[in-house]
């Protein structure tokens, strides 16, 4: 095994010493390294040799310390035995469990790199996963192609920090703005190093809760959560809170929950977004707006429709991170942030509107008619006075009879009656949604097809026939 | 007499039908009609004029016409007889006149009756030539007084003189009927032999000039018949003539033949045929050319400038898709629950949970040949539909399916999600050729494409086609008419075989012409306006309602479309679906018939006008930005007479309210705006599968584009129908919405009608598309024609 001495824990003790105004807790996660661990792999082949083992593993320790510098303890080992086939055989399918069944002590330190290498004829993978050890979560699995095994130990340390995600403890929120402080930040003097978070990172936050011996008893993603990095003053992160959520991160969760967020490397690949209703299993929202939200000036653009499956591909932007909103019928139903390429499907569970949809379709169409009707009955009105003052009252009267012909109110709030009957929906909200739209338009018929307007010109051309009777 | 009659009655009704169109279509307001001054004598009370005798001082009274009784007492010179008169000048009062008082020419009293003044007006009015106004004085005298002295010498002049001025204005059709007629009351008036001549010789001119020889033929033969002695010389010259000219091109043909130049020896055998077909010989030559090169030419008033038998905006795209493709299930017709579908190449089952389907395709014709399809390719092409990345995904038909498999290679076994009402309807897909085989060597059509002119198409057989065809196939020529009239003429002269779509005013004239069979296709098409909701008025449903309101469609429908011919089906429609046509009410069950048309109401359009800017400036101030100003728009249309026509009228009806347009006219055979420079377009759409087509005429990724959310939850809804039942309440319910929302503006549908020459044979009398039966179709030599 090959060992980063630790001179730099001079170092590291030397500023926590400065830094005499931050708490003990605080000091160390800043002012201490990552302590890495990496398993390297070499699958059973000719060119991959015990020589090449130790290649490799020299590369990773050797170029960790020039790259990482102090940011990084790591230390490289052949992976135990049981892991080792493990690894080469399916390295995206190993579980924590499988990790600790190999080696009790592997989630002692920060960060597990599980590093294979294959050979096969069109030369040689390198393929390396991150195991962040604080939130128990899985990176995705890099990948790089070597032609000349002369290459692999290079490549394989490339891979190792291509898989590297940034950690964060949340150290505070207020509103949408949580303040965070980067793991090992103090000991980052270099701004082009890999360990560093910049303005415009994107961070996942994850929640762990600790038993009494500090051990995980939970560990969860806050769901449709992310963390963008506004400034960074040395370790200290300010970020807005992009969430689905009304209050995602809680720091008052007591000395046993901890708030983290890892920093995230999506591939670039479109994430497919599945919408499926709330409360049914796996009933696809088809016809679903999803809209995208430019996060820096706030337009939105129709990115599309789901489609019978209920998905919709969400393409990669510079940005990496998307605020994607579903709307049915200019209905806002979720605000999903997402970052594609970061999973390739994610399901969001969202109301079932279709039934609120054709609800307001039905009232809507209801008001496109009495809108009409109103129209047409100001329109008549205008003309039957217009007969009376020309004195020719029998137009008046064939106008007034059909007049009298047009939908009442009555008539409408009959339909509207006879129409939400149609809608019962188990869900409150929906149901409070629709009879909100019912009860308004009931509303507005009372209000704009008032009778008195019929009675009132009747009394007129009663008048004037009368007039027109009496004079000679 | 009575052609001259018609003549004025047609041009009577012409102008009815123009100044009622235009009444319609410009909603103006009438203005009353002006008396004509009463000053012609036609007009005025009938009176006669008495002279008195000189004891009387010859005193002339203009009176009241007489009685019968008292007309016969003067003629008579009854003696001791009195008569009853009233004055003109004094009509209230009455006197008694003596007879005998009366002044006498002769032995004749000296009285003018007032039919004598009217002979006197017609006869003044024929010799100046004014045979149009003298010949409502005749029309007056040969109803009311036929039996005046004189009459008859009147009309004989008066036709004389009008022949005279119709042949001096080179209308030498009428100047022959009005001498013909001339001819049979008195040959010997003055020169009518001679005249009658020489006006024939000048209209067959006129029609060998245009190329017209059946109607060239059919006059000499009745100028024979009817006239040989004395118009032998007109005969002799014209049926010489033709023969010549007949002559010429029978041998052009046999040239043509022996050199084995097909095309050109057919057209010069069908003018050959067409001049004069009783040359010797040519009825064999045209038999042999006709044997070994069969050619059919369709005339056609939409030009396709591509084939696809699944457009339903595009006619002629449709129309020849089926000459050059074949689907995997086509339409063709319907039955009691929908549309009926055949599969060109097999069998469909359907199990009894409505689960599975099995199609079982026909050995026949397959064999070694490598375009020939097997289950393997059927199910690559329901594959490629379900595949979202594919140029053939179908959302509805990748919602269906669940799964497909090939037993026994020519067996295809497709698993659905749900039983469907029409899981045919979804397969219309196009058949592929067979991986490694080049598309232009392997159409599945029975045509394959040869030459596309801006005039002409020209398609021949596919020689892999096999299934389904007789032995002798023609080649088909399609030869595009701007103008419908000239196409219905190239019918009538045969100098077509067929014309896809006639002009519902014609239809009555066609099918009164024995030698020519016209046919109705099964469904009706839907004509609406696409409203582009880009342009934010449009955007905008109140807008969208008032401009239905602001269109008179039933007038519009009667006066252009149908020009007043009353045709069964078509009618004005209040959504993007085909209405029951009172013969097949089956098609029409997308149709809700509840949902009335939206009136024609030029104020209620305005005054909604006012309502959706209202609305408009409301969203902009919302927004901080100016209220949209009322754009031009601009409403783009398929170059097509009617349809020009028809949009001409839309743009002046709505001018009134406050909107202008300016149309646009698409490129011949193009029916879309895929630049969205059009904020309204005409389509006229063959929606005859609603339960289907619905989707690709509404859905957001339609031919409408539409973005409305109600339009898409009813076409979701539509997809998940499991029975016919469940679809027939969805499609009444997509009918409502887009009525409400004016997703379409709907104008009318039109049942069509097409026209073929009887020797055109195996054609369906109520076909879907126009080429359905083509492989059964066969061009007998046409028979003589005298």
């Amino acid at each position: 095994m090959l060992c980063k001495q630790t001179a730099t824990a001079a170092l590291a003790w030397s500023l926590l010493v400065l830094s005499a105004g931050t708490s003990g807790a605080q000091s160390v996660w800043e002012y201490s390294s990552y302590d890495v661990r990496v398993w390297v792999a070499l699958a059973p082949a000719p060119e991959l040799t015990e020589r090449l083992q130790q290649d490799v593993e020299r590369a990773i320790a050797q170029q960790a310390e020039v790259v990482f510098a102090a940011a990084w303890d790591a230390k490289v080992a052949a992976a135990a035995p049981k892991m080792h086939s493990e690894m080469i055989a399916a390295l995206d399918l190993i579980t924590v469990e499988e990790v600790t069944a190999a080696d009790e002590n592997a989630l002692r330190g920060d960060k597990l790199y599980l590093v294979v290498i294959n050979a096969d004829p069109l030369g040689f993978s390198v393929r390396a996963r991150e195991l962040d050890c604080a939130t128990h979560t899985w990176g995705r699995v890099i990948e790089r192609r070597v032609r000349q095994p002369a290459h692999i130990p290079n490549e394989s340390f490339l891979a190792v920090a291509e898989a590297f995600s940034p950690l964060v403890r949340i150290e505070k929120t207020k509103e949408k703005i949580a303040v965070a402080r980067l793991r090992a930040g103090g000991l980052i003097v270099r701004d082009e190093s890999p360990a560093l978070i910049s303005p415009g990172d994107v961070l996942r936050p994850i929640v762990r809760t600790n038993d009494r011996l500090g051990q995980p008893r939970g560990i969860q993603p806050i769901p449709w959560t992310f963390l963008r990095v506004n400034s960074r003053r040395a370790a200290e992160l300010e970020c807005d809170i992009h969430s689905g959520l009304r209050s995602p991160i809680s720091t008052r969760g007591g000395r046993r929950t901890e708030n983290f967020a890892l920093g995230v490397h999506p591939a670039d690949q479109p994430t497919e977004l599945k919408l499926q209703a709330r409360g049914t299993e796996s009933q696809p929202l088809a016809g679903y707006e999803i809209y995208s939200q430019n996060l820096e000036t706030s337009d939105a653009e129709l990115l599309g429709l789901t489609d019978w499956r209920g998905t919709i591909s969400v393409p990669p932007t510079e940005q990496r991170l998307r605020v994607l909103y579903v709307k049915n019928g200019g209905q806002l139903l979720a605000r999903l942030p997402l970052v594609p390429g970061l999973e390739p499907q994610q399901t969001a569970t969202v109301a079932d509107d279709a039934q609120r949809l054709e609800a307001e379709g039905v009232v809507t169409s209801l008001q496109n008619s009495f809108m009409d009707t109103v129209a047409q009955r100001q329109v008549m009105a205008v003309r039957i006075r217009k007969r009376i003052t020309e004195k020719k009252l029998d137009e008046a009267d064939k106008l007034l009879a059909e007049m009298r012909t047009l939908p009442t109110q009555y008539d409408y709030s009959r339909m509207l009656d006879q129409q939400r009957q149609r809608f019962n929906s188990a869900d409150r909200n929906t149901q409070a949604k629709i009879d909100v739209l019912f009860t308004d338009t009931r509303l507005a018929v009372s209000k704009y097809l008032d009778p008195s307007l019929i009675d009132g010109l009747t009394r007129e051309l009663s008048q004037a026939k009368n007039q027109a009777a009496a004079t000679p | 007499m009575k052609q001259h009659a018609a003549r004025n009655a047609r041009a009577v009704g012409r102008i009815v039908g123009i100044s009622l169109a235009v009444s319609l279509l410009v909603c103006a307001h009438a203005a009353d009609a002006q008396d004509e001054p009463a000053t012609r004598i036609l007009d005025r009370e009938p009176f006669d004029r008495i002279t008195l005798d000189a004891a009387n001082g010859n005193t002339v009274l203009d009176v009241l016409s007489l009685t019968p009784q008292d007309r016969a007492a003067v003629t008579s010179l009854k003696p001791g007889a009195k008569i009853r008169i009233r004055l003109l000048a004094q009509t209230d009062k009455e006197f008694e006149l003596a007879v005998s008082s009366i002044a006498k020419e002769g032995n004749l009293p000296k009285v003018i009756f007032f039919e004598q003044f009217i002979l006197h007006e017609a006869d003044q009015l024929v010799m100046q030539g004014k045979t149009d106004a003298a010949f409502e004085y005749i029309d007056f005298l040969l109803k009311k007084y036929p039996n005046t002295a004189g009459l008859e010498q009147l009309l004989q002049a008066y036709l004389y003189t009008d022949a005279g001025l119709q042949f001096r204005a080179q209308r030498y059709d009428e100047a022959l009927a009005i001498l013909e007629e001339l001819y049979s009351q008195n040959p010997e008036y003055r020169s009518t032999a001679q005249v009658l001549g020489t006006v024939a010789d000048k209209v067959i001119e006129g029609n060998v000039g245009g190329q017209n020889y059946t109607a060239a033929r059919k006059l000499i033969a009745r100028i024979d018949q009817q006239y040989r002695e004395q118009q032998q010389a007109v005969v002799t010259k014209w049926q010489q003539q033709l023969t010549q000219m007949a002559a010429a091109k029978r041998d052009e043909a046999r040239r043509f033949l022996d050199a084995e130049q097909s095309r050109a020896a057919r057209d010069a055998s069908q003018q050959m045929m067409d001049i004069w077909p009783a040359i010797e010989g040519a009825a064999e030559l045209f038999a042999e050319i006709s044997r070994r090169y069969p050619l059919m030419v369709v005339g056609v008033t939409q030009p396709a400038l591509s084939d696809d038998p699944r457009r339903i905006d595009n006619w002629a795209a449709r129309r020849t898709g089926r000459l050059t493709e074949r689907l995997l299930f086509e339409f063709i017709g319907y039955g009691p629950e929908g549309g009926q579908y055949a599969c060109p190449l097999g069998t469909l089952e359907t199990s009894e949970d409505g689960l599975q389907l099995t199609l079982r395709l026909r050995r026949s014709g397959t064999g070694s040949d490598p375009t020939s399809i097997n289950g393997y390719d059927i199910s690559r092409r329901l594959l490629a539909s379900a595949d979202p990345s594919s140029a053939e995904y179908q959302p509805a038909w990748s919602q269906l399916m669940a799964g497909v498999r090939v037993q026994d290679v020519m067996e295809v076994q497709i698993d659905l999600r749900r039983p469907h009402v029409l899981p045919p309807a979804l397969m219309q897909m196009r058949l592929e050729p067979a991986p490694g085989v080049a598309a232009d060597q392997a159409g599945f059509g029975p045509y394959v494409l040869q030459e596309r002119t801006e005039t002409e198409t020209r398609f021949i057989r596919n020689a892999r086609f096999t299934a389904g065809t007789t032995a002798q196939r023609t080649e088909i020529e399609e030869r595009y008419f701007a103008d419908p009239r000239d196409a219905v003429e190239a019918l009538r002269r045969g100098e077509i075989d067929a014309l896809d779509r006639i002009p519902a005013h014609q239809t009555e004239r066609l099918q009164s012409d024995a030698s020519l069979f016209v046919g109705q296709y099964e469904l009706p098409t839907v004509h609406l306006l696409v409203p582009n909701t880009k342009n934010s008025h449009l955007a905008n449903r109140t807008f969208r309602r008032a401009l239905v309101y602001g269109i008179n469609r039933e007038a519009i429908l009667n006066a252009i479309v149908l020009r007043g011919v009353s045709a069964a089906g078509s009618r004005v429609v209040s959504g993007p679906f085909p209405a029951g046509d009172g013969q097949n009410e089956a098609l029409a069950y997308a149709y809700d018939e509840t949902i009335l048309p939206r009136p024609y109401d030029p104020q209620l359009a305005f005054t909604l006008i006012q309502l959706a800017e209202q609305e408009l400036a409301a969203v902009a101030e919302k927004k901080g930005e100016k209220p949209p100003p009322r754009p031009t728009f601009v409403l783009g249309h398929p170059a097509d007479d009617t349809i020009r026509a028809a949009c001409d009228a839309i743009v002046k009806q709505l001018e009134p309210i406050g909107i202008q347009c300016t149309l646009k006219e698409l490129p011949s055979g193009v029916t879309a705006d895929p630049s969205g420079e059009c904020d309204l377009l005409y389509v006229e759409a063959a929606m005859w599968e609603p339960a289907v087509d619905a989707r690709r005429l509404l859905a957001a990724d339609g031919i409408v584009k539409s973005e409305d959310p109600y339009v898409g939850l009813a076409l979701r809804q539509l997809d998940v129908a499991k029975n016919w039942r469940d679809a027939r309440l969805r499609l009444h319910e997509l009918h409502r919405m887009t009525h409400s929302e004016v997703t379409v503006i709907p104008l009318w549908q039109t049942v069509n009608h097409f026209a073929a020459r009887t020797t055109l044979r195996g054609v369906a009398s109520r076909p879907v598309a126009f080429y359905q039966d083509v492989e059964q179709w066969q061009v007998a030599p046409r028979p003589l024609q005298e």
